[in-house]
């Protein structure tokens, strides 16, 4: 009697609804709130090896932030950090962009070469990193056998190994990486522009041009703010890249905070120090995913 | 590359030259990472060791791509099977006749939690391990820290010799509760060192006082 | 004089030739309708007109100039799509001004014109807002507003008012006929609406099958249609269509069980025909040529009334202004003038 009274309350009343927002709400806690504000906590706290595997630890105020502010390597890594996201999205962006219009000209066997474009996608980061690595390996490395085969260079570059090149290495990979997804969203979006518009504008006097400035650019705004916010979220957790090619090196000359956060909390167990750099990861993500929202709603004014 | 497997490498040639790792800025310290530094900057050794890994480097052995490697008798299985050329096994170089001999220990230091609610097992499970020493050598490649466990009809005779030697010499990393921080000192000079952001003296003095405040 | 001239224009879509041969003069100033039923080509014509579609081969001339080779922007034509086409992310404002700031007028010419517009098409109220803050009929004069503010050559017309309800649609009617009149411009108006066209055009231009089927003055179409397809296309409700038979005389033809009908014109003695009779020529006083049917049908609107009636295996439909009473099955007499009926080839469709 109370099982099928059950049973019918999740079929037809307002219990399957229910179930699942149950559901979600418990995934989002379990997997997503806690880990999240556990990491705060710990930011807060004092914590090594030996007090992780309980919850009350010493109230350490802010001295996990002002220590991580005076260590040598803050500078540089937020720095790098700055370079690593700026950079890896204005390419992606451009790019994934110049790429997303180009195979909206339908152009025989487009779609097939738009799909190989996703191969890249699904590679997890981790292959892509042993791929770039040996692209760009120092002593045999197929970057510089084809750029001294075309004459350009001489001797050897230490693409990974050499301090000046590390980081924009990691960085090239990691356009690579990204390109795909930036232009599947972009495409996405032009292709949410009405065929007709341009040829209003077309009629109305508009040359390529100016009907790329005055009609793609402006209905393309929201998309491309969301595809930008999504951008530093995912630039900022890019680790495997890190982790495969460089490990940050060489002395820290291609270290991010992504990274770091990581080297502290599993390499030299300075588990505070690795929680409040994520913790400040998670500020200014947190500040991004508002912009991102804010620009998905305006897109829906359309 | 900036892991414990650089402190690993550092260590025997700091330790030859008088060094420690409590005592990393001594003079045969500073001497042994100059020499280093040297290596690469002449291209003897080439720079990728800056960010290639032990097993990395290990290939490029294998492949023929550079000609001697300090890497451990755990590489020997893959070498005996892989590389194609004449090779040996030779003693870790020391600095001049009569130096100490160093080498670090690659081996693992096993704790039993004091909360454990079975300390006896542990130790039990311990002693099972150990008594399997004779077997690593011919199964792993791996030469036991007991010296009594001498495998039976060790395989690749004249390595094992070699290695055998060196193993009196020995020594661990530590142990310290503090240790990944201390190797991080060490990496973080020997990074800093051979790509010049700062020279040997200050990395390593850099390094020691780090060092000092951790061990007290 | 005249603003658009086509000649020997044909189009293909890959194997599929959606424009046969088509020849077309466009006087200056004329409303011109291109009506025709759903697909048969009158948008591709329209945007091979305008420069949005290549054309395979033949030649258009926009004021006596070639412009196969120009594009759109090149040829001084305003357009009013079927959908609209506002850019979304402007106001109306900004919609209207759009070719005028990418010619970079001067802003006190952008803003006299724009205003004017506004005022004509009574958009005054709504210049700050946006597309989607608009009915239906507002976003449909904003896209007229697009067009005129461009003082261009030619409008063209794309069905601009089949995404409106019934009154708003026969109101826009009017207002795009005065709109014509008081601007002066050359118009193409496409529809598949032929009251529309009716009611518009000075003049009609049938296609069907990519093909032109006639050209005319909406009451010559009406009067004299060249063929049964114009015929047939033109007028509501639509002709009905009865085979024959001329007689051994050539003045009548015999239809049905042997009923006849004297004919306008002599023809060939025993040859098969389609008889054309409109709807609205049905008599129902039996005056004239006289025919007896039997009721199937009646509807009455008041003002109308309809009937389907039988005259043996063959159907009639009749219109007559006014309210007449019968019921199914009682026998109907009707009459029509001779003048009235229509003679078409069962075979080509050509008038006779
Ligand atoms: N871009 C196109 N590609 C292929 N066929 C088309 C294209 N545009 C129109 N057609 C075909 O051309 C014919 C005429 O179409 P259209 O001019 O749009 O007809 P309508 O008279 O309804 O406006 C139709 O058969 C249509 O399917
Ligand atoms: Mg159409």
């Amino acid at each position: 009697m109370l099982q099928s009274g059950l049973v019918k309350y999740l079929r037809d009343g307002k219990g399957f609804e229910g179930t699942l927002i149950v559901a979600a709400v418990l995934y989002l806690l379990v997997f997503a709130a806690f880990p999240l504000i556990y990491t705060v906590v710990m930011s807060f706290q004092e914590v090594d090896m030996f007090t992780l595997g309980t919850l009350v630890r010493p109230f350490a105020g802010l001295t996990n932030y002002t220590d991580l502010f005076h260590r040598p390597e803050f500078a540089p890594i937020v720095w790098n950090t700055m370079i690593f996201v700026t950079l890896s999205i204005a390419f992606q962006l451009t790019i994934g962009f110049a790429l997303a219009l180009f195979f909206l000209q339908d152009f025989p066997g487009s779609t097939y070469v738009r799909g190989l474009f996703l191969a890249g996608w699904i590679l997890p980061a981790l292959v892509v990193g042993a791929v770039w690595r040996w692209i760009f390996a120092g002593d045999f490395g197929v970057l510089n056998y084809a750029l001294q085969s075309l004459g350009l260079i001489d001797g050897q570059i230490y693409w990974l190994s050499d301090p000046a090149y590390a980081l924009y290495s990691v960085i090239i990979a990691n356009i690579w990486l990204g390109i795909p997804f930036n232009m599947i969203l972009l495409s996405v979006g032009l292709a949410g522009i009405p065929g007709d518009v341009y040829e209003a504008a077309e009629m109305d006097g508009a040359n390529v041009i100016q009907r790329f400035l005055t009609i793609t650019l402006p209905m393309m705004g929201p998309t491309l703010g969301a595809v930008v916010a999504l951008g530093v979220i995912f630039t900022l957790q890019q680790f495997d890249l890190v982790a495969a090619l460089t490990q940050g090196g060489p002395a820290n000359a291609s270290n991010v905070a992504q990274y770091w956060s990581w080297q502290m909390s599993f390499q030299t167990y300075e588990i505070s120090g690795g929680a409040t750099v994520a913790t400040m990861m998670i500020a200014l993500v947190i500040v991004v995913a508002v912009i991102y929202v804010r620009s998905v709603q305006r897109e829906q004014s359309f | 590359m900036a892991t414990e497997e650089s402190t690993f490498q550092f260590l025997p040639w700091a330790q030859s030259a008088g060094g420690d790792f409590n005592a990393i800025n001594t003079d045969g310290s500073v001497r042994a990472l100059q020499f280093w530094q040297k290596l690469v900057d002449d291209k003897v050794a080439t720079p990728e060791v800056l960010v290639l890994n032990q097993p990395d480097l290990g290939s490029q052995f294998v492949a023929g791509n550079i000609g001697m490697i300090v890497t451990g008798c755990w590489e020997l299985p893959r070498f005996a099977k892989e590389v194609k050329f004449d090779w040996r096994v030779a003693l870790m170089p020391i600095e001049k006749a009569g130096a100490p001999r160093a080498s670090a220990l690659g081996e693992l230091a096993y704790a039993v939690p004091r909360t454990s609610a079975h300390p006896d097992e542990a130790f039990k499970f311990l002693e099972y391990i150990y008594a399997q020493s004779s077997r690593d050598w011919n199964e792993y490649g791996w030469l036991p820290l007991d010296q009594t466990a001498t495998p039976k009809d060790p395989k690749w005779p004249e390595a094992y010799a070699v290695f055998a030697e060196q193993m009196k010499y020995a020594r661990g990393r530590g142990p310290s509760p503090v240790w990944p921080k201390v190797s991080k000192a060490i990496q973080t000079a020997i990074q800093d060192t051979l790509t010049h952001k700062t020279d040997a003296k200050t990395a390593l003095d850099t390094a020691q006082s780090t060092i000092d405040g951790l061990i007290k | 004089m005249n603003q658009i001239e086509i000649e020997h224009l044909n189009k293909n879509y890959g194997s599929l030739q959606a424009l046969h041969d088509i020849s077309l003069d466009i006087p200056v100033g004329a409303f011109v309708a291109l009506v025709g039923p759903s697909g048969c080509g009158k948008s591709t014509l329209l945007r091979t007109i305008a420069g949005l579609e290549t054309i395979t081969s033949g030649t258009i001339r926009v004021a006596g100039e070639v412009v196969n080779d120009k594009a759109p922007r090149e040829r001084d034509l305003a357009m009013v799509f079927q959908s609209y086409a506002l850019y979304p992310h402007m106001t109306v404002e900004q919609n209207m001004s759009y070719s005028l700031r990418l010619r970079r007028r001067p802003k006190a010419e952008i803003d006299e014109r724009v205003g004017e517009a506004a005022r004509i098409l009574g958009l005054e109220k709504l210049l700050k807002r946006r597309p989607k803050q608009l009915s239906g009929g507002q976003r449909q004069r904003v896209a007229m507003g697009r067009a005129i503010v461009r003082k261009p050559k030619v409008f063209l017309f794309d069905e601009p008012l089949s995404n409106l309800d019934a009154a708003l649609r026969v109101q826009m009617r009017s207002e795009i006929r005065k709109l014509h009149k008081n601007l002066g411009a050359t118009s193409v108006y496409v529809t598949h609406d032929q009251i529309e066209a009716m009611t518009m055009a000075d003049l009609i231009v049938v296609l069907h099958d990519g093909r032109i089927e006639q050209i005319g003055r909406p009451l010559d179409l009406y009067r004299r249609p060249a063929n049964r397809f114009v015929a047939g296309f033109i007028g509501s409700p639509a002709m009905n269509f009865v085979p024959a038979e001329v007689t051994a005389d050539g003045r009548t033809i015999a239809i049905g069980t042997g009923t006849l009908l004297k004919i306008p014109r002599a023809q060939e003695p025993g040859r098969k025909v389609l008889a054309g009779l409109r709807p609205e020529h049905l008599r129902l006083d039996g005056s004239g040529e006289r025919l007896t049917a039997t009721v199937d049908i009646i509807e009455g609107t008041g003002s109308m009334t309809f009937i389907e009636a039988r005259i043996g295996s063959d159907l009639l439909n009749v219109a007559y202004a006014g309210t007449y009473e019968t019921e199914a099955g009682a026998p109907l007499t009707l009459g029509i003038a001779s003048d009235d009926i229509y003679l078409f080839d069962p075979e080509t469709g050509r008038a006779l």
